[in-house]
């Protein structure tokens, strides 16, 4: 019988994060700096501050969000409970899923936080039309990610997450979070489609003030150095799963 | 107990580590697990603690499958592997969060262990070598006082009198109530814990004797005239020999008996079975 002792998980969640600040710290250090580097495409042509750009800052501050959550629960995940110790730490099965399942939601909620209150304080000393869009955050985090990350990921975990196939679920989620990265890229109504292949129109017409017009030219190679980074962290992770996966699988 | 019966085993389905493989771990005892490098001894343990799946044949655990992991088989069992990973906090911090999983922990234990050890609990892991890190550890995994304590190459890494305070704190949990597996290629350094002696090859299982058996089936010392040695060995000290037992006990020499197992393996398998 699998049990659930609430004692225990409280216990691995005590011991998780007293054994692993510093590695939840760092991740939060590089979440800020991807705050920073959305800022700086934000400030990239301080002329041209307008609503686009506000929805393109705050797009990529989000997709941090996203990339960087799914890259402290898979490599965490990957690196540290599928360690000796961690398979025999005397936890059910279904503690063990619990935990796992929890745990993501709980440190994304907790960078979003962070990064909620880095974005306020930034706004603090910026001016006016440099602010970021909150409500463009709060919706979206009670939206399709939020949605993803809350109950899809955990449900997937739940349902196949038995610790023969665990590792196997985790590549599933990166699957999940990459297609939510290009549903994501997607709905930017052809931005990002467009700067990442910058043929088919290479203007966008600002929204409050039709005089002023974004080239390519004026952040498009930005992009390109984002996704390219993006993506970075994308294959990197795979392989890095994979390498781990490749090296537990036999159990 | 540990039973193990038709034991199938490969990490991958051409390279089978282990096939239909019947061992029998009884309680109670201290067991030297002895075998050439590549034969399996560490994917048994790792079997034997639930870390791996068997592909086929069962293991039972006190009547637990180990790979079911369920909290009364995990909690009966403490795993020291090889190499050991550890998070950067101090070990007193690790034993405050990892303890409470296991209901035998002892804090006095834990405390004289550390002493036995000459480990600072305060100091972190991070700060720590390997060898004083896995003597921290050694500390914390004896002091949780489960009924297994299976141990893979646990004096790899230390040094001498480590070693020597890793024998006393072994000797000193050794009870009836406890059984305590050790795989090492350093027979030497075990030869007095053990009581019961396992050896494996490419084939599966060699021998599976308590040493009281095994030195009444042998002798082990210097070649007698007349006598025909099953094996001998030169060492700087002189020539030993293994030798068909004919009259008293003798004291196991381990080393010379995994030898003597390489070179005649079935001949010391039908001895042991007459």
């Amino acid at each position: 019988m699998n049990t659930l002792s609430y004692k225990r998980l409280a216990g691995m969640f005590q011991k998780h994060f007293l054994e692993n600040t510093k590695p939840v710290l760092i991740a939060l250090g590089v979440m800020f700096a991807a705050l920073l580097f959305g800022l700086y495409i934000l400030n990239l042509s301080p002329e041209v501050w307008n609503a686009e750009a506000y929805f393109i800052g705050a797009r990529s501050v989000w997709i941090f969000w996203m990339v960087f959550t799914a890259y402290l629960a898979i490599r965490g995940i990957a690196s540290r409970h599928c360690h000796t110790l961690g398979f025999t730490l005397p936890v059910s099965r279904t503690e063990r899923m619990t935990f796992l399942a929890l745990r993501s939601p709980i440190l994304a909620t907790l960078e979003f936080l962070v990064a909620l209150w880095i974005v306020t304080t930034l706004n603090n000393f910026t001016p006016q039309s440099v602010h970021l869009d909150y409500s463009f955050f709060l919706s979206n985090f009670f939206t399709y990610d939020s949605l993803l990350t809350v109950l899809i990921v955990p449900a997937i975990i739940f349902a196949l997450g038995s610790d023969n196939s665990s590792l196997k679920t985790y590549q599933l989620i990166l699957v999940i979070v990459v297609i939510n990265f290009f549903v994501k890229s997607w709905e930017f109504g052809g931005v990002t489609f467009n700067t990442l292949l910058p043929v088919s129109h290479n203007s966008v017409t600002l929204h409050d003030d039709p005089n002023v017009t974004l080239t390519i030219g004026d952040w498009g190679f930005s992009w390109v150095i984002f996704h390219l980074w993006m993506w970075g962290v994308v294959v990197y992770l795979w392989c890095y799963t994979g390498f781990r996966l490749k090296e537990y699988e036999t159990r | 107990m540990i039973q193990i019966t038709n034991l199938t085993y490969g990490y991958s389905s051409h390279q089978e580590v282990f096939r239909d493989l019947g061992l029998t771990i009884t309680e109670g005892h201290t067991h030297g697990l002895f075998g050439c490098n590549g034969v399996g001894k560490t994917t048994l343990l790792k079997l034997i603690c639930g870390l791996l799946n068997p592909t086929s044949g069962n293991i039972s655990v006190d009547g637990y499958k180990p790979h079911d992991r369920k909290v009364g088989f995990l909690s009966n069992i403490m795993f020291l592997s090889e190499e050991i990973w550890l998070p950067t906090v101090s070990l007193e911090c690790y034993a405050r969060t990892t303890a409470p999983y296991y209901p035998n922990f002892s804090a006095g234990d834990f405390k004289r262990f550390c002493q036995i050890m000459e480990i600072d609990p305060r100091q972190s892991f991070r700060k720590m070598s390997m060898g004083l890190r896995k003597r921290a550890y050694m500390a914390f995994a004896l002091a949780c006082n489960t009924p297994y304590l299976i141990m893979d190459e646990p004096t790899n890494g230390l040094d001498i009198p480590s070693k020597a305070a890793f024998r006393r704190m072994v000797a000193e949990v050794q009870t009836e109530e406890r059984t305590i597996i050790i795989s090492t290629h350093q027979a030497k350094e075990i030869e007095s814990l053990i009581d019961n002696v396992i050896m494996l090859d490419e084939k599966g299982l060699i021998l599976n004797s308590s040493i009281e058996e095994l030195g009444q089936r042998f002798t082990f010392g210097r070649p007698v005239a007349g006598e025909t040695p099953i094996f001998t060995q030169q060492t700087p000290t002189g020539t030993f020999a293994l030798m068909e037992n004919r009259g008293e006990e003798s004291q196991p020499d381990i080393e010379l008996l995994f030898n003597a197992t390489i070179d005649h393996r079935d001949q010391i398998i039908n001895l042991l079975k007459k």
